[in-house]
């Protein structure tokens, strides 16, 4: 209880070193909204792990993702059917479609990659400054409704978790993945395809499952504009629960195009309300009615 | 999935009744940098709209969501308008769905940019119930 006291401390104490400073602006507007995120997860984080006989925490459930531009933490309809799924401060709302305004992607000579993006080998970087070019046109996952490949799908939606494999469901906004995760101690597939989500194994480090995936098909990208990889992708993610959250975390290995391994954005998965739902269909109906190339990645 | 009841518009009146004409406002306040996501290759951030009328139909789809809705012109006369909106697995997270979007075909609000090339397309950040409930996508 008090490590749960200090840390809601800490977050509150956190919230008004943030918003002191910050109120004048959207950066600080986002600040705010961050800040209470982080009390969130902090409040679910402290909560007791469930743990399967053995001792093992359990992942299994539903699961959102903590996404930083979509959502907050639990969007829902409060009684009366009122639903804020993000900005939901209309000062701050309109702040960001003023930013939003004056930092469009229109690629004329490449647009420029927001925020994490991978460290590429010089002879690598050709290829992806290339690629930005014409991003609308190349980006595998975005107007196609492809597969987005690892770790650029990101974490899943549904966790279903047995001794011997964990089987990962995804509601991605291009269709329904899946992925098995063997536990049992086996090597990788040698046998496999190559695929866009890979060949998986997995074992237990404490309370972390940590996740290797090798056999890759090299058209994918890491994440949005131009990131790409080859053949010998290794992808390692590391799944910790602590209380009610999961710490997802995702490192990308790459040697042959990447100068250092790249670590994805992480997230932070809260539970989800209701069962996982099957998406719905995928139907592109965007790029006929483009007028510039203003870049438009998918939401994971 | 389409939903597409034997919903039809009619010209009776509603509180929302009367001339509707789409607002066209500039932003002109100073930049922040900041990420951002959007269709902006199809919808002009810097013109925002409000229309109100009735949906009629609703593709339930990825990666977005279409309706289209009935709005009254300045004569009177019913204008179809398309809107496109955030994708279904976004929106379901709030436990949003095709029929709540429609409401039994009441009167809403709707909020957001206007298409490029369509003067009646438009992006759907916010929408405004006849029973005061609201739905906010969010900037986007």
């Amino acid at each position: 209880m008090n490590s749960m006291k200090s840390r809601l401390v800490r977050a509150s104490a956190l919230t008004w070193l943030l918003v002191i400073p910050g109120l004048a602006g959207a950066q600080g507007d986002r600040a705010i909204m961050m800040a209470a995120r982080q009390r969130q997860a902090a409040q679910l984080e402290a909560r007791i792990t469930p743990r399967l006989p053995g001792g093992l925490p359990d992942l299994s459930g539903s699961w959102n993702s903590q996404d930083k531009i979509w959502s907050d933490l639990n969007p829902s309809a409060d009684a009366k059917g009122n639903i804020c799924y993000t900005d939901c401060d209309p000062v701050a709302a309109a702040a960001k479609a003023t930013a939003a305004l004056n930092n469009l992607d229109r690629t004329v000579a490449g647009a420029t990659p927001h925020g994490n993006f991978p460290d590429y080998r010089p002879e690598a970087r050709a290829r992806v400054a290339a690629l930005q070019k014409d991003l609308n046109g190349t980006d595998p996952y975005l107007h196609n409704c492809a597969n987005p490949g690892l770790p650029r799908i990101g974490p899943p939606s549904y966790i279903a978790q047995t001794p011997r494999a964990v089987v990962f469901l995804y509601d991605n906004v291009n269709g329904n993945y899946w992925r098995i995760v063997s536990l049992d101690g086996r090597p990788h597939n040698a046998d496999a395809d190559p695929s866009p989500l890979g060949d998986s194994v997995g074992h237990w480090e404490g309370d972390t499952l940590v996740v290797e995936t090798v056999n890759f098909t090299p058209d994918t990208w890491l994440t949005d504009y131009g990131a790409i990889h080859t053949a010998d992708l290794r992808v390692v993610e590391r799944f910790t629960r602590k209380g009610d959250a999961i710490i997802y975390q995702a490192m990308a290995y790459d040697p042959a195009v990447l100068a250092k391994p790249w670590q994805a954005t992480g997230h932070i998965l809260t539970p989800a309300p209701g069962k996982l739902q099957p998406a719905a269909e995928c139907i592109e109906k965007d790029m006929s009615k483009m007028v510039n190339e203003a870049y438009h990645p998918n939401p994971p | 999935m389409v939903l597409n009841p034997s919903f039809r518009p009619t010209n009776k009146a509603t509180p929302f009744a009367g001339a509707l004409i789409p607002v066209v406002c500039l932003l002109a306040v100073a930049a922040v940098a900041s990420a951002h996501h959007g269709v902006d290759g199809e919808f002009d951030r810097g013109k925002a709209v409000t229309i109100t009328g009735t949906i009629s139909n609703v593709d339930w789809i990825n990666p977005h969501i279409y309706f289209t809705i009935y709005v009254k012109d300045a004569a009177g006369k019913l204008v179809k308008w398309q809107c496109e909106t955030v994708p279904t697995a976004y929106a379901r997270r709030a436990g949003f769905n095709a029929r709540k979007l429609m409401d039994g075909g009441t009167p809403v609000s709707v909020t957001g940019f206007l298409g490029r090339t369509d003067p009646h397309f438009m992006w759907a950040n916010k929408l405004v119930y006849s029973d005061g409930h609201t739905v906010n996508f969010g900037v986007h």
